[in-house]
């Protein structure tokens, strides 16, 4: 036997063990909101605020990034989202219900605007394959929330409220 | 005669393989196969299992004592139990302070094997309570493969203090 077939078979037989227990381990898919509980809400809080300071709110704010391209990529590209153990569907029902439910406009809908169109599984997929590397996440946040402030009536806080990552714990 | 042993084969495999490959080419493609295809089905895997409802802490989880590690909520708790120093499994002690961000857990009640969200936030703002009740219970985390998904955090940042106190479980929804 060759190098490069013992090398082959063993690889053959490790994908085969990692593959069956991953497959055998997925989690049964749970409602939207439970997801976000307990994947997000701990940070963000379980009704979308905790500490605006630190770690940006939700409530009545993260809908309006649906207002554009770029912000609705820059939602399903954030690394802890994109990166998060759960499929797209899964993924998409999440984000649904955080930027249509949690994060909707607070008040009635605004006249003649088009109604916010859902994230979809596949677009959620496509995604999260190119999620955010750079460095000043923060920077490029502040670039698209401007924008969303300016032009699509989103609130002032959206802007001013967050002022970046907590240090980290010692 | 020489008898064919374990070690005689192994050695005899590896003298043929020294002469008829490189090293490097040989290690480059284990190398190449272990980290493309284990590594990154190792935390999926570990993720899942932890949701399963045949986890060892859930075997063993009882509803009776908060002040146990094997307390049922407890099942993804990393810190010293308020309910051992003055506070209850959801409320703190006197003159400290709730934080505002926690980390979240799914622990399944061995009374109706229903599962809960449950959130452990700390107490803040004197310094770490004496008491022997430590518990670190590591349902869904994976810290080193995913350092977003490691518990051992102090959730007190937000707060005026970032002295931490002991950690509660809070119940704060289903997991359905």
């Amino acid at each position: 036997m060759t190098a490069a077939a013992l090398a082959a078979a063993l690889a053959a037989v490790l994908i085969a063990a990692a593959g069956g227990r991953a497959h055998a381990g997925q989690p049964p898919s749970i409602s939207p909101k439970a997801n976000y509980i307990e994947r997000c809400g701990g940070c963000h809080g379980v009704d979308g605020r905790s500490v605006a300071a630190l770690v940006p709110d939700l409530k009545h704010t993260a809908g309006y990034f649906l207002c554009d391209e770029e912000a609705r990529a820059y939602v399903a590209r954030l690394p802890n989202v994109a990166f998060s153990q759960i499929n797209d569907a899964d993924l998409a029902a999440m984000l649904n219900f955080v930027v249509l439910d949690l994060g909707a406009r607070d008040g009635p809908p605004q006249p003649g605007a088009a109604a916010p169109r859902p994230y979809t599984a596949a677009e959620v997929g496509r995604l999260r394959r190119t999620a955010l590397t750079i460095p000043d996440l923060k920077a490029y946040r502040q670039r698209i929330v401007g924008r969303l402030v300016a032009r699509c009536a989103a609130p002032d806080r959206l802007l001013t409220d967050y002022q970046g990552p907590p240090t980290p714990s010692p | 005669m020489t008898k064919l042993t374990l070690d005689s084969l192994g050695e005899r495999l590896t003298r043929r393989m020294a002469g008829s490959v490189s090293r490097r080419s040989a290690l480059a493609k284990v190398g190449g196969f272990l980290s493309a295809a284990v590594l990154p089905v190792l935390p999926v895997s570990k993720a899942g299992a932890a949701t399963t409802p045949s986890s060892a802490f859930t075997r063993n989880a009882q509803t009776k004592d908060p002040k146990t590690c094997d307390y049922w909520r407890y099942c993804a708790i990393d810190g010293l139990l308020c309910s051992c120093c003055g506070g209850g499994v959801h409320t703190c002690p006197p003159g400290t302070q709730p934080s505002a961000v926690s980390w979240v857990g799914t622990c399944i009640n061995p009374d109706d094997n229903k599962s809960y969200l449950i959130a452990y936030r700390d107490c803040c703002g004197t310094s770490a309570c004496r008491t022997k009740c430590y518990c670190d219970s590591t349902e869904r985390e994976t810290p080193v493969y995913r350092p977003q998904t490691d518990n051992d955090v102090i959730w007190c940042f937000g707060l005026s203090s970032m002295s931490y106190h002991c950690s509660t479980a809070a119940l704060v929804g289903i997991a359905e």
